[in-house]
């Protein structure tokens, strides 16, 4: 193995953990925004977001229930 | 208007200033209007590294404090009339200087420039923030080292905070010789970590730090040629890449690669 299949492999590991380690105000504010887009969209009544990072991927699992959807932007 | 790109790393070391100064160089040999920012309040390097710390009269904060007016304030360049600098205070006034302090005094100068560059300073605190919330676009740099590649990923993540258009890689200080053994991670894979598209790649080249000591850039060296890339590629969009590795090539690149090896 060379040194830079080394060198890859350990930063691999090592941005991947960056990720986890992220800070988790940041997770907070992306849901904040998730949120508020898909109130664009749906009149919500009970909606759950959880956006994690597994992997070195960001998961974003969503439930929302909706009366019907709102008339904005091509969606009427 | 200006395009605002602020050149940042997070990792200090690894170029930014001198990316900064070639790249505004290049763009200025192009025939556009660049002024290059140095925000790196108290640790201020840009001036030098440009050859015009003898030229310096005011500074960002003497515009703040309403000493000057924001003109009179511009270092021109002694070889390009049409590059400019805006010295940063050599005093450690980091706290006088907000982003809307920064931002407001760039507002009065962008309409007389096609590129700003922000040479921004290290790390991620309020220095980094300053410099980005200017920004309408960023410049990541970084080398083929592993603590650079790791800084430069938490840099971007936090860059994704900022409403900036397009997110860049530079990747500096290319050994060419150790591409060619396996010894430094290939440019592609460390854009495939970052997860980040490339501006460009800028070789390693002894002329840099060695015209640096004179205030001087570099002209007609590799280095120099792969900055004009980078410009072009800034300018017209196009994707060209420097190859680092075209002088190791080939009988004569091998000898050269041992020889460099052995010292």
């Amino acid at each position: 193995m060379t040194l830079a299949e080394i060198t890859s492999r350990r930063l691999e590991k090592v941005l991947n953990q960056d990720k986890k380690d992220a800070p988790t105000q940041i997770l907070a504010m992306l849901e904040s925004d998730i949120r508020t887009l898909l109130q664009n969209y749906f009149a919500i009544e009970d909606i759950s977001i959880n956006l994690s990072v597994q992997n070195g991927k960001y998961i974003l699992s969503t439930t929302l229930s909706a009366t019907h959807l709102k008339t904005i932007g091509i969606v009427r | 208007m200006a395009r605002k790109i602020v050149i940042t790393s997070g990792k200090g070391g690894v170029g930014k200033t001198t990316v900064t100064a070639n790249l505004g160089t290049k763009l200025a040999n192009l025939g556009f209007r660049v002024l290059l920012v140095d925000t790196d309040i108290g640790l201020n390097n840009l001036d030098v590294v440009m050859g015009v710390e003898n030229k310096v009269m005011f500074d960002i904060l003497d515009i703040i404090n309403g000493k000057c007016r924001a003109k009179q304030a511009l270092v021109q360049d002694c070889h390009h009339p049409s590059l400019f600098i805006l010295p940063a205070p050599n005093s450690d006034s980091d706290s006088l200087i907000t982003a809307g302090n920064l931002l407001e005094t760039l507002s009065t100068l962008e309409h007389f420039f096609d590129y700003i560059l922000l040479d921004c300073p290290a790390g991620l605190d309020n220095g980094f923030h300053r410099a980005v919330y200017c920004a309408n676009e960023a410049i990541v740099v970084v080398t083929p080292h592993i603590s650079s590649i790791r800084d430069a990923g938490k840099v971007v993540a936090r860059l994704a905070n900022y409403p900036l258009s397009s997110v860049k890689l530079v990747v500096n200080r290319v050994r060419g010789d150790m591409l060619m053994t396996g010894d430094s991670i290939a440019v592609e894979r460390i854009i495939d970590l970052l997860g980040t598209n490339i501006l460009g790649v800028v070789p390693d080249d002894d002329a840099i730090s060695a015209l640096s000591a004179i205030g001087a850039i570099p002209s007609g060296t590799t280095s120099s040629r792969a900055f004009a890339i980078l410009a072009e590629n800034l300018h017209t969009g196009t994707k060209k890449i420097f190859d680092c590795t075209y002088r190791y090539r080939g009988i004569a690149g091998t000898i050269r690669r041992n020889l460099k090896r052995r010292i």
